[in-house]
């Protein structure tokens, strides 16, 4: 086990990863430090042990395998989006329908309502002006009865 | 590893990386492109996951998932990575994933050589008990260390790059590579001397 303080700057030095003034002062470092020699020995070793290994090509099929997956999820990805852009329509179509059943254009309720309001007091006030004639007549009479002075 | 060392760089007229502009394409609907994407890094995918999971086929499997993975998630490539590192870090997470599975399951099957191959195409016998023993120690460490081995030890992936595809701190990379490399000289002593 590796004692020594630059013990841990030993395996970036052998990754290539320390910075280039910080590499040449570990070399230094390492010329004159027997644990961190043989650390970086240990770490190039092993470096080398699992090299030694490669690592298998894909086959051939289930090259096709993968290929045939991708266009599967692509598929589905067509038809989820068909499907999304059907209900998205459909919600439009339902808008429409109650927007259109709710508009002006017939003659809404509101507006015969105001109309037959309208003409009722219209009505009201005809009475009422008749019942004032009605009146002046009335009193036209009576002021025009002898005893009253007011007709010769 | 895989060749394509090149394909990562921006050419000298600024052009992006041929895998880049794959991406870029697959990602406006272009199927033919990401299959494209899926020839030029199958065979580092596999071998990537080959080392993660210890066996072909759940390897395969761990590779479909990670390319299916990538092509819905082509909208959330930001670019801030390169492709390689990108389908790298959806094969580590899918590969995690897969071995907490088949754990739970009680299912996971360890490839008598760990799925590797003679590196000389012979078996001899001592390739083959080295293989075996090279696979048992790796597939013996934590999930943690055993990643950033194999990113770095069978990928020559840059501490940079193994922080970007673990999502992990640099100084967390060195560390655990420390560690992990402790480990191995302990459990390969035999192959060391």
């Amino acid at each position: 086990m590796n004692e020594c303080d630059h013990a841990s700057l030993v395996g970036a030095y052998h990754d290539g990863e320390l910075p280039p003034a910080s590499a040449v002062e570990l070399e230094a470092h390492i010329q004159r430090c027997p644990e961190c020699a043989a650390e970086l020995v240990r770490l190039c070793s092993l470096s080398r042990v699992l090299g030694s290994a490669s690592w298998p090509q894909m086959p051939p099929e289930a090259l096709g395998r993968l290929h045939r997956k991708v266009d599967l999820v692509a598929r589905d990805g067509i038809r989820k989006l068909a499907e999304a852009l059907a209900g998205v329509a459909a919600s439009i179509v339902v808008a429409c329908s109650v927007a259109l059943a709710v508009l002006p254009g017939t003659a809404g309720p509101a507006q015969a309502s105001a109309r037959w309001e309208t003409v009722a007091v219209s009505q009201q006030q005809a009475e009422a002006s008749a019942a004032s004639t009605e009146e002046q007549i009335a009193l036209w009479i009576v002021q025009e009865l002898p005893g009253n002075g007011t007709h010769e | 590893m895989d060749g394509n060392e090149d394909s990562q760089a921006f050419n000298r007229c600024g052009e992006p990386p041929v895998d880049l502009r794959l991406a870029r394409r697959a990602r406006h609907g272009d199927v033919a492109a990401f299959h494209a994407l899926v020839d030029q890094y199958a065979s580092y995918l596999f071998a990537l996951a080959v080392s993660l999971v210890g066996n072909a086929a759940d390897a395969e499997d761990v590779v479909q998932e990670t390319l299916a993975g990538a092509y819905r998630g082509l909208g959330a490539f930001e670019e801030r990575s390169s492709v390689k590192t990108w389908l790298t870090r959806i094969l580590v997470r899918q590969a995690a994933r897969h071995l907490e599975r088949s754990r739970r399951r009680g299912s996971h099957v360890v490839q008598s050589d760990g799925g590797l191959a003679s590196a000389s195409g012979r078996a001899s016998t001592s390739d083959a008990d080295a293989r075996i023993d090279i696979a048992a120690a790796v597939g013996s460490l934590s999930p943690e260390h055993r990643d950033v081995i194999v990113l770095r030890e069978f990928q020559g992936m840059s501490y940079d790059e193994i922080a970007q595809v673990l999502a992990i701190p640099r100084g967390t990379v060195e560390s655990r590579l420390y560690r992990a490399r402790r480990r191995l000289q302990q459990l390969l002593r035999d192959y060391l001397a």
